[in-house]
C-alpha cells in the first residue's frame, strides 16, 4: 500500500469527520460541497491506484475492506477487469446466415459487432481460410472483444487444427481472467448487503452475458446473483433491479419477474431506456399483452417503434396470448 | 570444451532437464538411466543465468559425464573484436538472414563450417557496423518497408541475437548429438554436426514449431500497426511472421541435419513433414511405462471401500497449462446431476503459486471445496488404487504418461483431444483398435463436456471397468517401457555405426 495513499486515505476520513461535526447544524449546500470534494479526492486515489495495475487490486481491495463511507463504489469502479454494461449486441441477420449463428429475434434487430461490408470476408475465413488466416481471425476476435465475437471464438474449441483450438483457448482464457479477477476481488472486499453486493451482481452479470461461457456455466452466474440479490440491502445502487430481473429470466423465474418488474419505479420513467428494456423483459417473460401495451407507450411517447416489437406482434396476434410461467 | 571426455551422445537440451521437472525432462532422466552402458554429455540452452543457479530437480545418472549450459539472455557476452575475424561473420550473415527469412538451408552447411574457426563476436559489435546495417536496410527495402522502421530494427536484432550468441559456443565432443527438440537446441546440434561430422538425431516431444506459432500468435510485444482494424487478416502480420518463419528456419535445419527424426506419438509425425522433415528418416517411438509396479500396488489395495463416492483423480502440475479452471467447473456441473462424486487435485502446486491460488478460490465460489480437493504431490501408487478415473484437461501435451499410468491401474480415463490423447484412447489401428475404447475424449475448455463425460462413467461402472480393462491391455501391449528403451539401445546403435552427418 502506498504511504501517500494511505495517508490520503486517512486524511479523508478525518476530514469527513471534521466536516460532519462542524457543519452538522450548516446550511445543507455546505456539506454537499464538502461530500462531493471527499468523494473527488477518493475518486483521484482510485485513479492513483489503478494505473498501477499489478498492485491496484490488492490495494482496492483494502479500501474497501476499510468501509469508508463513499469510498466502497468507487474502489469497485477502479477495480481491474470488464465494466461492460449494456446487453449483447448481436448480430446482423447477414452475418447470422454467413456464419450460421443462432440469434434471438431481439438481438437479431440490434446490429454493432460486426461492420456488415465484412461480414462476407470473415465468414470466408472461417470456413476456407487456412492456418495463419484462422488464426488471425481468433487474435482479431478476441481484439474486438464483445460477446458475439467470443461466442464465434469459442467455436475454435472444436476446430480441427490443434493448434488454433490452443489459440481459442488462450484468447479465451485471457479474457475470462479479467471477469474473474474483478469478481474475485469484490467478493473478497465487500460486505455483505448495499452497493457491494450490488456491485458484486452486475460484475457476475457481465461475466454471463460476455459470451465466454457455455450457457449451463453461464447458468451459475445467473445463480450466483440470484442469492446475492436474494436481500439486496438498504444501500440500492440504481439499476441493480434490472440485473435481477435479467437473472430471473435466464433462470425461466418468470412469475418472480413480472412480479420484480411490476415494482420497479423506473426513475426515468417514459425515457426510450426503461421503456426498451421493459418490452424485453416483456418480450423473454413471453407476456405478449404487456409487449402490447409497452409498444401503445412507446408510439404515445413519440418513441420509433422497433422492428423486432412489431414482427414479434404480428406472428402472434392470431396465437392466444401465452402468460408467462 | 577440448579437455571434456568424449561422450557417445550429447544430449541437446532447451529448458528443460535437469533444472526444470515435467514430462521431456523425465523421459530424458530415463533414458539415460536406462541405457547405462553409454556415456552422455548434457548440453543444455537455459532462458538465462538464474536458470542454473537453482537447484537441479534431476541427480544426474553416473553415465553423465560432463555438463554445459547456454543462457540465451546473458548480460556477459563477450567476443573478437578482430576486424577480420568481424568480416568473417558479416560474410556469413546473408546465409543465416536466408535461413530465418526464408527456411532455406542451401547454405547452412557452407556458413556453419565457415564460422567455425572465427573467434566468437559479440552481437552488438556486429549490429554496429555500417555492412551490417546496410543488410538490414536491403532487407527493409524488399519486404518491409510498409511497416515501421524501428520495430524492424528492433526485430531483426532481437531475432538474431541469440543465434549469433550459440553459434560462438564452444562445441563438445560427442559421436552423436542427440537433440530432444528443433528450435534453438535442433540448431546447436545442427551446427555441432555440420562441424564435426558426427551425425545428430532429434526426438521430438511437443512439436516445436507448433508451440512457437501459438505463443507468436497470441504475443502482446509484437505489435500489429498495419493490420486490418476492420475486417479479417488476409495474412499474418509482418512481424509475427517474421517471428514464425525465423523458428521454422531453425527447425529446418534441424530436420535437413538429422539423420533420425523420432517423435513419441503418430499425430505429431504430420506436422513435422509440414514443417519439412524427410518422411524416410522418421520414426515413432511411444513412450513407456513399467505397468506391472502399478498393477501389483493395485492389486495390493484390492478390494477398494464399496461405499466410497465417484472418485476422480487429476494428477499432474497444478499449472495453467493443464487447466484445471475447466475441471473446478466441470465438477460443479457434474455435481448437480451424479451428487455423490469426489475430485482429487494431486500434483505440485509452487510452479505458479498465484494460479493454484486462483484456483483453489475458484473452487470456494462454485462451493466445490467440500468435494474437490487439492492434494499435493502424492505417489501414484498410492493414490491410483482409490480413483474410479482419471482426468486429464490439459491444453496441451505430447504423450501424457498419466494415462498410461491409469492404464496400468485398469482405470479408464478422460482426457482432452491434445497431443496422442485420441490415439491413446481410441487406438492407433488395428490391434491396438480392436481392443476397444479406453476412456472419453473431451474438447478443451469445455467443462460443460468434461461435466458430461464424468457423469457418464459415474452412472455406469460396467463401462468403467471394460474401458479400464481395455486401456490396461493396449498399456501392456503397446506402451511398455522395456521397449522403448529397446528401440532406442537399436536406434542409437544404428546411428553409432553409421557414424557419418546427413
Amino acid at each position: 500500500m502506498p504511504k501517500r495513499l494511505l495517508i490520503g486515505v486517512l486524511l479523508a476520513w478525518i476530514a469527513e469527520s471534521l466536516a460532519l461535526w462542524f457543519f452538522l447544524e450548516k446550511p445543507q449546500q455546505i456539506f454537499s460541497i464538502v461530500a462531493v470534494g471527499l468523494h473527488v479526492f477518493a475518486a483521484l486515489a482510485c485513479a492513483q491506484v489503478h494505473n498501477q495495475r499489478s498492485r491496484s487490486e490488492r490495494d482496492l481491495v483494502f479500501l474497501m475492506a476499510l468501509g469508508l463511507p463513499g469510498l466502497g463504489p468507487l474502489c469497485a469502479w477502479a477495480l481491474p477487469g470488464p465494466l461492460r454494461t449494456e446487453e449483447p449486441q448481436d448480430a446482423h441477420a447477414a452475418f447470422e446466415e454467413a456464419l450460421q449463428i443462432q440469434v434471438s429475434p431481439v438481438e437479431k434487430s440490434q446490429l454493432t459487432g460486426f461492420d456488415a461490408q465484412h461480414i462476407q470476408s470473415y465468414s470466408e475465413v472461417l470456413h476456407h481460410g487456412d492456418l495463419a488466416q484462422r488464426s488471425g481471425l481468433v487474435r482479431k476476435l478476441a481484439l474486438l472483444g464483445r460477446p458475439e465475437h467470443m461466442r464465434l471464438l469459442r467455436r475454435f474449441l472444436e476446430d480441427p487444427d490443434e493448434e488454433l483450438r490452443i489459440q481459442a483457448f488462450l484468447q479465451l482464457r485471457s479474457q475470462r481472467e479479467k471477469y474473474e479477477a474483478r469478481i474475485r476481488s469484490l467478493d473478497k472486499a465487500l460486505p455483505q448487503g448495499g452497493a457491494g453486493t450490488q456491485q458484486l451482481a452486475l460484475a457476475h452479470q457481465n461475466y454471463a452475458q460476455s459470451g465466454l461461457l457455455e450457457p449451463e456455466l453461464e447458468s451459475l452466474q445467473w445463480q450466483a446473483i440470484l442469492k446475492l440479490l436474494d436481500n439486496p440491502g438498504p444501500q440500492t445502487q440504481p439499476g441493480w433491479e434490472r440485473v435481477l430481473l435479467q437473472a430471473l429470466i435466464k433462470m425461466e423465474q418468470f412469475e418472480e419477474a413480472e412480479r420484480v418488474l411490476a415494482q420497479i419505479e423506473f426513475a426515468g420513467d417514459g425515457s426510450l431506456d426503461d421503456l426498451s428494456f421493459q418490452a424485453q423483459i416483456q418480450f423473454q417473460v413471453r407476456n405478449w399483452p404487456g409487449l402490447l401495451n409497452m409498444k401503445e407507450r412507446m408510439r404515445h411517447g413519440g418513441h420509433p417503434i422497433p422492428e423486432w416489437m412489431t414482427t414479434t406482434l404480428n406472428s402472434v396476434t392470431q396465437e392466444e396470448p401465452h402468460h408467462a410461467g | 570444451m577440448q579437455d571434456d571426455p568424449l561422450a557417445d551422445f550429447c544430449l541437446v537440451l532447451e529448458g528443460t532437464y535437469p533444472w526444470v521437472m515435467g514430462g521431456v525432462s523425465s523421459w530424458v532422466h530415463g533414458l539415460i538411466d536406462r541405457i547405462p552402458e553409454h556415456s552422455f554429455y548434457l548440453w543444455c540452452v537455459v532462458a538465462d543465468d538464474k536458470t542454473t543457479q537453482k537447484e537441479m530437480s534431476y541427480e544426474l545418472p553416473p553415465n553423465v559425464v560432463g555438463i554445459e549450459y547456454i543462457p540465451l539472455v546473458t548480460r556477459a557476452v563477450q567476443g573478437s573484436s578482430n576486424q577480420r575475424n568481424m568480416e568473417g561473420w558479416v560474410q556469413q550473415l546473408p546465409a543465416l538472414l536466408e535461413i530465418l527469412i526464408d527456411g532455406s538451408t542451401e547454405h547452412f552447411a557452407s556458413a556453419m563450417r565457415a564460422l567455425d574457426p572465427l573467434e566468437p563476436v559479440n552481437p552488438e559489435a556486429l549490429f554496429a557496423r555500417p555492412d551490417v546495417w546496410q543488410i538490414l536496410l536491403d532487407i527493409y527495402q524488399s519486404e518491409a518497408r510498409s511497416e515501421s522502421m524501428l520495430d524492424f530494427f528492433w526485430t531483426f536484432v532481437n531475432s538474431l541475437r541469440p543465434i549469433i550468441h550459440l553459434l560462438g559456443a564452444p562445441i563438445p565432443k560427442a559421436r552423436v548429438y542427440h537433440t530432444i527438440s528443433t528450435g534453438y537446441a535442433g540448431w546447436l546440434a545442427a551446427r555441432a554436426s555440420q562441424v564435426t561430422g558426427s551425425p545428430m538425431m532429434i526426438t521430438e516431444h511437443g512439436i516445436y514449431t507448433k508451440e512457437r506459432r501459438i505463443e507468436i500468435n497470441q504475443a502482446k510485444w509484437i505489435l500489429d500497426r498495419n493490420s486490418n482494424r476492420e475486417g479479417p487478416e488476409r495474412e499474418l502480420p509482418y512481424f509475427r511472421n517474421w517471428w514464425i518463419r525465423s523458428f521454422a528456419g531453425l527447425s529446418q535445419a534441424a530436420y535437413d541435419s538429422a539423420a533420425r527424426i523420432l517423435t513419441i506419438h503418430y499425430g505429431n509425425t504430420a506436422l513435422q513433414i509440414r514443417d519439412g522433415a524427410a518422411s524416410d528418416r522418421m520414426e515413432v517411438i511411444p513412450n513407456g511405462i513399467n505397468a506391472s509396479r502399478i498393477a501389483e500396488a493395485v492389486q495390493a489395495a484390492f478390494p477398494r471401500d464399496g461405499d466410497a463416492p465417484f472418485t476422480v483423480g487429476f494428477i499432474g502440475r497444478v499449472a495453467p497449462i493443464k487447466d484445471l479452471i475447466t475441471l473446478i467447473d466441470a465438477t460443479a456441473l457434474a455435481r448437480l446431476q451424479h451428487p455423490d462424486l469426489r475430485v482429487r487435485v494431486m500434483g505440485p502446486s509452487d510452479e505458479d503459486e498465484e494460479y493454484a491460488e486462483s484456483c483453489m478460490d475458484h473452487a470456494r465460489r462454485l462451493g466445490v471445496q467440500d468435494i474437490l480437493t487439492f492434494d499435493g504431490r502424492v505417489n501414484v501408487l498410492d493414490v491410483l488404487p482409490h480413483l474410479d478415473v482419471v482426468i486429464l484437461t490439459s491444453i496441451s501435451e505430447a504423450q501424457p504418461l498419466v494415462l498410461l499410468e491409469a492404464y496400468a491401474a485398469h482405470l479408464p480415463v478422460i482426457a482432452t483431444d491434445v497431443g496422442a490423447s485420441r490415439e491413446m484412447v481410441f487406438g492407433r489401428a488395428g490391434e491396438d483398435q480392436s481392443l476397444g475404447q479406453s476412456g472419453l475424449i473431451t474438447p478443451i475448455g469445455s467443462p460443460v463436456a468434461t461435466a458430461k463425460a464424468i457423469v457418464r462413467l459415474a452412472k455406469s461402472r460396467d463401462q468403467c471397468r471394460s474401458m479400464g480393462e481395455a486401456g490396461y491391455q493396449r498399456v501392456r501391449r503397446f506402451y511398455r517401457e522395456e521397449d522403448m528403451i529397446r528401440s532406442y539401445r537399436r536406434v542409437y546403435d544404428e546411428i553409432l555405426n553409421q557414424g557419418v552427418s546427413v
